[in-house]
């Protein structure tokens, strides 16, 4: 079965999560070394977590917590 | 001290005048006018104590209307009482320079900048600064300060004033008006003596959750003698390569900045979509690089405008503009360079 590639399945994903408060952003990063998705949480709830898939298309998806971003002048 | 090494350049300077003066004027072989070594020992033995008194600036040895050796006395203003007619014998000449204000050396990249400009939050106004990331020219050989609109052109604030850029944009500080010291966001002296350039262009932010923002970039218009290419000698990493590459997955790199200075870490995310606040409000950038530092945070408050480069080979990948306390996030440094049409006046 031909797979799109984690660049497609990003987008998808990011339209779909970024609905969600609290989901702060996304982004292909690596996961133990494999390609993966990455969904950034303000905070981890449970509430949240419940909302992201664990995996989409093969690509496994982490979801991480990062607090929110700011620019960083002062 | 700044006087006194203007002094003993001058003496330099001119003897040198002097000498080729000699070597042209004479008939035969060349040789140093009489009198001349007098006269630089006068000088050398005099120059201490006279550069102590007020309103002298310099010494020099020269020559005289009648082309004989004499002292230079160099002063601010005219009239400077108590200064010798002779020096051990040798006629001294009393010239009028104005205050002589010293050289200094170009500043370095990766510390603290911002614009003169104040910003509005919630009413009460604040002065702001970020990191001079980098040095950057375009095809016409100017040369320009690389850092946030944000940080130079105050962007995602509301500001005092409207901002400026071109010939009579806002001016552009080094260090920036937070790290002042004389008073809070400085004194009308500190912030005249910190000024680099002008800011020259920037992208505008845009507002949105839908947003596509890519770069939150600006270049101010600085000269070589202003702005140098170099991080500083004590704990930076050099100069910046000018061949530029893409931010990949794995990569190791590191940055120099303001706040936390010389950090490392690697690229643990791309292509990201996120949603940034500034004082404005949250807004949506993509196509982003994500950031994590190695055994500490990759960056802070105040770094913003730093440039982010790989650890091997120093070549400039990203320009780093936001983050939280585990996570930094930067412009791919393509599509900075790209909205100038300049590239990284580096190695």
């Amino acid at each position: 079965m031909p797979q799109r590639t984690i660049g497609e399945v990003l987008k998808d994903l990011t339209d779909r999560v970024m609905l969600i408060p609290g989901v702060v952003g996304t982004a292909e990063g690596l996961c133990q070394g494999r390609p993966c998705l990455k969904v950034f949480l303000a905070k981890k709830t449970p509430e949240l977590l419940r909302q992201i898939p664990a995996v989409l298309e093969g690509y496994p998806i982490a979801a991480e917590e990062t607090g929110e971003f700011r620019a960083l002048g002062h | 001290m700044r006087v006194r090494r203007w002094g003993l350049v001058a003496t330099s300077v001119m003897l040198f005048i002097v000498l080729v003066a000699g070597l042209v004027s004479a008939q035969g072989p060349p040789s140093a006018p009489p009198g001349l070594a007098r006269a630089i020992a006068a000088q050398e033995a005099h120059t201490d104590r006279l550069l102590a008194s007020p309103g002298v600036t310099g010494t020099a040895v020269g020559l005289g209307t009648d082309g004989r050796p004499v002292v230079k006395i160099y002063t601010e203003s005219a009239g400077v009482p108590g200064l010798p007619h002779r020096l051990d014998g040798v006629p001294v000449e009393v010239e009028v320079t104005g205050e002589l204000v010293a050289q200094t050396d170009p500043t370095p990249i990766g510390v603290s900048s911002g614009s003169e400009r104040l910003i509005i939050f919630r009413g009460q106004l604040y002065c702001t600064v970020g990191t001079l990331g980098a040095r950057v020219k375009d095809g016409g050989g100017n040369v320009y300060a690389l850092s946030n609109a944000h940080v130079y052109a105050l962007q995602g604030s509301e500001t005092q004033g409207t901002v400026q850029t071109g010939a009579n944009g806002d001016r552009t500080l080094q260090p920036g008006r937070v790290d002042m010291t004389a008073q809070a966001c400085g004194s009308p002296g500190e912030i005249e003596a910190a000024v680099i350039g002008r800011l020259w262009d920037y992208e505008p932010i845009v507002f949105s959750r839908k947003a596509n923002n890519m770069v939150d970039a600006a270049i101010a218009r600085v000269s070589i003698g202003q702005v140098g290419t170099a991080t500083p000698t004590d704990g930076g990493y050099g100069t910046p390569s000018s061949t530029i590459l893409p931010a990949t997955l794995g990569l190791p790199v590191q940055k120099y900045g303001r706040t936390t200075r010389l950090t490392k870490g690697t690229v643990t995310g791309v292509n990201a979509t996120v949603m940034i606040k500034y004082d404005k409000g949250q807004t949506r950038f993509i196509n982003q690089v994500i950031i994590q530092g190695s055994g500490g945070s990759f960056s802070d408050g105040g770094d913003s405008g730093s440039l982010i480069v790989t650890q091997n080979g120093n070549h400039p990948v990203a320009l780093l503009f936001a983050g939280s306390t585990s996570t930094t996030i930067a412009n791919p440094i393509d599509l900075v360079l790209g909205a100038f049409g300049v590239t990284i006046d580096g190695q």
